[in-house]
């Protein structure tokens, strides 16, 4: 048994809210608060005027998979980096970058846990792969549906819930995600046949279904399955000014059952101001405040050259404008859904970036419960993931936010209602909306707190009243409680876990692929049968990955 | 729970990467499996020599990789797991990686990079496309030989191969479904053709092909880079690109760019590197140069080891079962192959590590030629072969001691 002791620590995960130095003990793997007095302690640090937290929980980051390796391949003309023995510390290298230097900068910020938001199912497989690549972080994803011909089709035909639950049990099995995404319910597709905009009451150009179908069938089979995270919604018209009512009816869609709203920045937008574009934050936060069981992510723009890439194929083709510099990669995929990958400069002096910065702020500040709202860049389509001690520095510091605001372009100044927001973030609301929050959303009970028993991912940081410099430079970081990390230099590799959902089904699920019936109609739609692309547990073992399984506590 | 319709065994013979059932008869397949046989007999017939011997070479190019300071780290990787371990030696050794047939995937690669474009994946554009337009000529099918079938739903579509096209080529597709029409074409200014076809819209279309394209829902382009003999593949590449996403702002068209195995390696390196391969390593931080750090000029600067101070070396990686390219073998540097043939007229500085093969004998994960499917192969389950370690078990023995 290998115990490690913190000493004189203040906790801080978001449940325990005391100010008093405490001890905090890692045994093995798992925390605890005490141990027998004849304990031996191998390792004891005393950690006066530091912070410990448990390890940081990214709900939603595009890490692995098809179009995040398009768009490092996309941005060749990257900086070297300095080959000191410290090169993450240097900037980063290109807006996405490479599997190690992702892990590294993850690690680096005290981040322990990520998800990947959009695997197809044929692409599962690579998605994996890359995140089992990704070294230091435990991974996890959302297998992407609702633009899948086969559930349309299942749909447009009336062949029942249970029907619909049985292919949705299956998709989430093959490709070991842990929940189901949906991208602009239908809208890909649709732009598969030249259909340009897709509205939630509208109907599939080939097909008798609207995205309010598509939303409330796989809102449905999430909860009947039992998943442990919610419907993870993309809404329809990213991006498009006025966008607040189609988001709004999106929510309406679903009917009261649980829903995750992702990226939200991008989809509160009104049509009015100086510029046809203003804040409709203040709407989608109040729907948050009265709907216990709405969770979102923000999605925060922060300034700088990023790519931005996304299955929703029509709305990033409609964008292809923007692209800076001008290139830009689009794919129709395998049935299944697309993607589209621009670069994207947000500029400060911008009224439409500006005003974007402003509303992702907005809905932090205005949301009252930060378990039910995670801090996200959408990385790396608001900006890299790297810039998270700079947001939460904006979230913590008015006076900081504000001399930024106050650069912005002057309509924005003019039209924006975030000077009169004079929340400031503490220390345990971060915690929430970084740690607990999101772990309670995917069902990890283990994970995003500091409780007894749970998993030692510890981080300690040295406080500081700049959070920026804090969240960026952690003292320590423990992974399954062996030290990786100290004083931002790297010392060991650690075991990596795979995070699936855990709906008490997956044999039954994985029988669908064997029923003679769906494997004949899979192999009609594909030309290939259900299991090329299923991914066996094995392979996970393979791979040198231990899996574990995430369950849903009402 | 019908067990055996789990894992499919899976052709690993081209980037088809078919699954194998009584009805996938294919040549290439057949070829190769004999030869395989061949191969892994003889090296079975000697396993003991080869055995014994494996452990003085292992020790060898352990000693050789220590002493080097200029190593080139080069081959044909066909799958993720040589890939991955090739990347982790030559970062170890502060190396150059790079594949040796690697110029048609780059120059893909850079188009890309200059471009970007429009492309679909194989399963989409068979379900959705109601026009093919193949470019190219009949290596195409050589490299892939069921790619006509592969692509066919099952009812008739129109299909226009555009090129140069044998009858014997134009009857593989009419075979497979498709009602091909063959247009005998330049393929250097086909692009420009395309182009010129489609210039005037729906309305007042002057060409034949052009309202073929126009009219179609949607058009699939189907090429094979490796395959093109055009001059600037990557010039090619971005005329045709261009000439997409500008149809694509009235109707929906996009490209099938089809790659062979190696295109497993340049995803494999991106996602570990950032980069797709032509980089050194210099304190473990990969640096890219595409015109540098190309493994055929590196070699070209190192004629003769004896007379060059920086130690050269190269390790020679190959998943593949074609014999060692003659260019390579005239390259006087000492070697450390690990293949499953052996290097011809070694020189006594030459070490051979002896692998099996990829996808037959030992498991592999390697990309469909769409690049969307990532499929995990295992061993040929009805091949009586020997057991022989695979390259990246190779590599992973040469990691232990670096």
């Amino acid at each position: 048994m290998q115990v490690t002791r913190l000493r004189n620590v203040r906790i801080v995960d978001g449940i325990h809210a005391s100010s008093k130095p405490t001890d905090l003990y890692i045994v093995d793997q798992t925390l605890a608060r005490n141990v027998p007095a004849e304990t031996k302690i191998n390792h004891d640090y005393d950690l006066q005027d530091h912070v410990v937290m448990a390890g940081g929980i990214d709900i939603h980051t595009h890490i692995g998979g098809g179009k995040v390796n398009l768009a490092r391949l996309l941005w060749p003309d990257r900086k070297a980096r300095s080959s000191d023995e410290k090169p993450w510390l240097g900037p980063l290298s290109a807006p996405v970058p490479s599997t190690w230097e992702t892990g590294q900068r993850y690690l680096q910020m005290g981040y322990t846990t990520c998800f990947e938001p959009a695997m197809l199912a044929a692409n599962a497989r690579q998605s994996h792969i890359e995140m089992r690549d990704t070294p230091w972080l435990d991974t996890g994803g959302y297998v992407v549906l609702g633009n899948d011909r086969m559930l349309l089709n299942m749909i447009a035909q009336r062949s029942g819930q249970d029907a619909i639950n049985d292919y949705v049990a299956w998709m989430v099995a093959s490709s070991a995600a842990m929940a189901i995404k949906v991208v602009n319910a239908g809208g890909i597709d649709a732009f598969k046949y030249n259909q340009r905009q897709l509205n939630v009451d509208e109907a599939h150009p080939e097909l008798p279904v609207t995205p309010r179908d598509i939303l409330w069938s796989l809102a449905t089979a999430a909860e009947e399955l039992g998943l442990a995270h919610p419907l993870h919604v993309h809404c329809s018209n990213l991006g498009t000014p006025g966008n607040i009512v189609s988001t709004l009816a999106t929510l309406d869609a679903i009917e009261g059952r649980r829903i995750h709203l992702t990226h939200a920045q991008y989809h509160c937008y009104g049509n009015q101001g100086p510029h046809g574009f203003s804040s409709e934050a203040s709407k989608l936060a109040d729907r948050v405040n009265s709907s216990s069981h709405l969770s979102i992510d923000v999605g925060q723009v922060l300034f700088g050259q990023t790519i931005t890439l996304s299955a929703d194929t029509m709305h990033q083709f409609a964008n292809r404008k923007l692209a800076s510099p001008r290139k830009q990669i689009f794919q129709d995929l395998e049935c299944q859904a697309g993607c589209g990958l621009l670069p994207f400069r947000y500029q400060e002096g911008q009224y439409v970036h500006g005003l974007q910065w402003a509303i992702g702020l907005e809905l932090f500040l205005r949301i009252q419960d930060p378990t039910r709202v995670f801090l996200t860049t959408d990385h790396p389509n608001g900006g890299p993931f790297t810039g998270y001690p700079h947001l939460i520095r904006l979230l913590m510091d008015y006076d900081f936010r504000m001399s930024i605001f106050d650069r912005l372009h002057p309509d924005v100044q003019k039209t924006s209602s975030l000077p009169s927001l004079k929340r400031e973030y503490r220390l345990d609301e971060i915690a929430a909306m970084t740690r607990l929050g999101p772990a309670r959303a995917l069902g990890l009970q283990s994970r995003g707190n500091l409780n007894p028993g749970s998993l030692a991912d510890v981080v300690v940081y040295r406080n500081d009243t700049n959070a920026e410099t804090m969240f960026s430079s952690p003292v320590m970081v423990f992974r399954k409680g062996r030290m990786v990390l100290k004083e931002g230099v790297f010392l060991e590799d650690c075991n990596k876990t795979v995070l699936v959902s855990d709906f008490q089904a997956r044999q039954e699920a994985l029988e669908w692929g064997n029923r003679p019936a769906n494997a004949q109609r899979w192999q009609k739609q594909y030309g290939y049968s259900p299991w090329l692309t299923a991914i066996d547990p094995e392979e996970f073992a393979d791979e040198g990955l231990s899996v574990e399984h995430a369950h849903w506590h009402d | 729970m019908n067990e055996p319709n789990r894992r499919p065994e899976i052709c690993s013979f081209c980037s088809l990467l078919c699954e194998l059932t009584p009805e996938v008869s294919c040549s290439k397949r057949i070829a190769s499996l004999s030869q395989v046989s061949r191969r892994h007999g003889s090296l079975g017939q000697s396993e003991a020599a080869v055995d014994g011997s494996a452990e003085r070479a292992a020790q060898r190019a352990i000693r050789q990789i220590g002493n080097a300071t200029d190593v080139l780290i080069t081959g044909r990787f066909r799958c993720v797991d040589s890939t991955r371990s090739a990347v982790e030696l030559a970062q170890r050794c502060s190396a150059v990686i790079d594949p040796w047939d690697s110029d048609q995937a780059m120059h893909a690669i850079a188009s890309l990079q200059r471009s970007g474009g429009y492309s679909v994946s194989l399963g989409e554009a068979r379900d959705r496309s109601d026009l093919w337009i193949v470019i190219g000529q009949d290596r195409m099918l050589d490299h892939t030989p069921l790619l006509p079938q592969a692509i066919q739903r099952g009812e008739i579509v129109p299909l226009l191969l555009l090129g140069k096209w044998s009858d014997s080529s134009i009857r593989q597709w009419q075979q497979a479904g498709f009602e091909a029409l063959c247009i005998d074409a330049h393929l250097e200014d086909l692009p420009r053709c395309l182009s010129q076809a489609t210039r005037l819209g729906a309305d007042h279309c002057d060409s034949q092909l052009g309202r073929w394209i126009l009219q179609s829902t949607y058009s699939t382009v189907l090429f094979a880079p490796a395959t093109l003999e055009v001059a600037q593949v990557d010039l090619w590449m971005d005329m045709l690109s261009q000439w997409i996403l500008r149809q694509n702002q009235t109707h929906r068209i996009a490209t099938l760019s089809w790659g062979g195995l190696e295109s497993t390696f340049h995803q494999t390196c991106t996602w570990l590197t950032g980069f797709p391969g032509r980089i050194r390593f210099d304190k473990k931080v990969p640096g890219y140069d595409p015109g540098h750090y190309r493994a055929q000029s590196w070699c070209d600067r190192r004629p003769n080891a004896t007379s060059d101070p920086s130690r050269p070396l190269v390790v020679w990686v190959d998943d593949s079962i074609e014999p060692v390219p003659e260019e390579f073998l005239r390259v006087e540097v000492p070697k450390i192959s690990i293949s499953s043939i052996p290097i011809a007229n070694p020189t006594a500085q030459d070490v051979w590590l002896p692998s099996g093969i990829a996808g037959v004998s030992s498991a592999m994960k390697a990309f469909r030629g769409d690049q969307t499917i990532l499929a995990n192969i295992q061993p040929a389950s009805n091949q009586n072969l020997p057991k022989l370690r695979s390259p990246s078990d190779w590599i992973g023995r040469l990691l232990q001691c670096k």
